[in-house]
């Protein structure tokens, strides 16, 4: 009888930790899977992530290189054919006697002859990396400001520090304040914008403010432009602030760019 | 009341949460769930015929080997429904002819057919491991504890180890020590009703999902 009691204990025991091992077993299973599967999930995020940046990297090399080609072709066609119609408009003048309002005719083709010359010009020098290349980003900032200013907006370009950087994420930069100087003259009714560049020990600090009527976040009109420029700021590891300015009304938009590139 | 009696009513009791949370949302339900629906309906009606038989003094071996049986082709099922593989099915004949082979002419229908229970039971513990590890695998959810069958999985690890550990040491006892060991069915019915808690689990888990 007292064999049979020690029986039972024992099965009883040993059944009891068998079954508290399969409990164990049991739970460490669930954490186990929740832990795989958290791991799992963050892999997962930071693939897409790497191929979002990658299709955003590919995307906005293709525009560059589309800009090239558009630049090249205006250079090349449009420019070639407008220089061909002033050498005729040219021997035309020289082999017929102009008078009166033929002359005026002629003064005023020979002119927006020229101006369209510059303008493919310039378009085509704005559209090229090339131009850009042997410019640099302070320089082409400048440039940008100055074509612009005095064309119903004051547009006022400071720098602090001077620094010669002309590499792929140069232009990126000066890509995004390309599309901000844009957006501020289509959309903002502002009279006065500045545009400054503070070169910081490993830090490029871009600020644009205007007086205008201030930023409205409207994807349907600055959908696109913004995209842009949310998206070259991410390649670019940069930091963007849009907000207002501090004292007046209108926008302010601060971008925080960490230089990784070779000083030359 | 003798106490192997009453642990016998629990735990033919326990199927009774699971048979209402089956036939609530049978029609609405998925092919392996239908499954374990008809197992706790086969398991109940089992416990109910063996009462009786126990009460009018026969004997219930004929229909709890059945039931034995019975019991592993579902549950095969409801495994295969997710691992489809087709050796599997090759072993799961094998094994169903030799279940039947043994209930009629060598173990036969009047005593336990403790050779069908172990290698029926080996069988779906392999199964439930195999579905769990496969799980593991292909994180097929994010949160495993909500998905229906880890707990039947789960429900028919505990069952069949259990019953595996207290029918190979019942054997042992009879062998040393030869008498009536009634507490091996008490303990058999402790893990029928955490078997049954499980599947009710499951069973909820699958409801709770389709209410939302």
């Amino acid at each position: 009888m007292e064999e049979l009691q020690s029986s039972i204990v024992l099965v009883i025991v040993l059944g009891t930790i068998g079954m508290l091992l399969l409990i164990a077993g049991m739970s460490l299973f669930i954490v186990l899977y929740q832990k795989r599967m958290l791991k799992e999930k963050k892999k997962q995020a930071e693939r897409e992530l790497e191929y979002q940046s990658q299709m955003i990297q590919m995307q906005l090399e293709s525009q560059e290189q589309e800009r090239k080609r558009i630049g090249a072709d205006l250079h090349d066609s449009l420019g070639s054919l407008l220089w061909g119609a002033k050498v005729n408009a040219s021997f035309l003048q020289r082999s017929i006697e102009l008078k009166n309002s033929a002359l005026d005719s002629y003064t005023e083709l020979n002119y927006i002859l020229d101006e369209s010359i510059n303008t493919v010009r310039r378009i085509a020098w704005d559209l090229t990396p090339d131009a850009f290349l042997y410019a640099g980003l302070s320089e082409s900032v400048r440039k940008l400001c100055n074509q612009f200013d005095g064309k119903g907006i004051k547009i006022v370009f400071n720098e602090e520090g001077a620094e010669h950087w002309n590499d792929d994420r140069a232009l990126q930069v000066f890509r995004i304040v390309q599309e901000l100087v844009s957006n501020s003259l289509k959309h903002s009714q502002a009279n006065l914008l500045h545009v400054s560049l503070s070169w910081q020990s490993g830090n490029l600090e871009v600020k644009l403010n205007d007086n205008g009527v201030g930023f409205k976040p409207d994807a349907g009109r600055n959908g696109v432009g913004l995209w842009n420029v949310e998206q070259r700021a991410r390649q670019l590891q940069a930091k963007i602030h849009i907000g207002n300015p501090p004292i007046c009304s209108g926008t302010e938009i601060v971008l925080q760019i960490p230089l990784h590139h070779d000083k030359e | 009341m003798d106490v192997t009696i009453l642990f016998a009513h629990i735990s033919s009791s326990s199927s009774i949460i699971p048979i209402i949370l089956g036939l609530v949302q049978y029609r609405r339900t998925t092919p392996d769930l239908k499954l374990i629906s008809w197992l706790v309906i086969t398991s109940a009606t089992a416990d109910v015929i063996s009462l009786m038989l126990i009460l009018n003094g026969f004997n219930t071996w004929p229909i709890a080997n059945i039931f034995v049986i019975g019991q592993f082709v579902l549950l095969f099922f409801v495994f295969d429904h997710h691992l489809k593989k087709q050796y599997l099915k090759t072993v799961f004949v094998i094994l169903v002819c030799f279940a039947l082979l043994n209930y009629l002419f060598i173990q036969t229908a009047n005593s336990f057919n403790t050779y069908t229970s172990y290698i029926t039971g080996i069988f779906l513990i392999l199964l439930a491991i195999a579905y769990l590890y496969r799980l593991m695998s292909n994180l097929v959810v994010e949160k495993i504890y909500n998905l229906p069958m880890l707990w039947i999985a789960f429900g028919t690890l505990v069952y069949f180890s259990g019953t595996l550990f207290l029918f190979l040491f019942n054997n042992y006892l009879i062998e040393h020590q030869p008498g009536n060991h009634q507490y091996m069915w008490i303990l058999h019915n402790v893990l029928n009703i955490i078997k049954n808690g499980f599947l009710a689990i499951g069973l909820w888990k699958n409801y709770k999902a389709a209410s939302y």
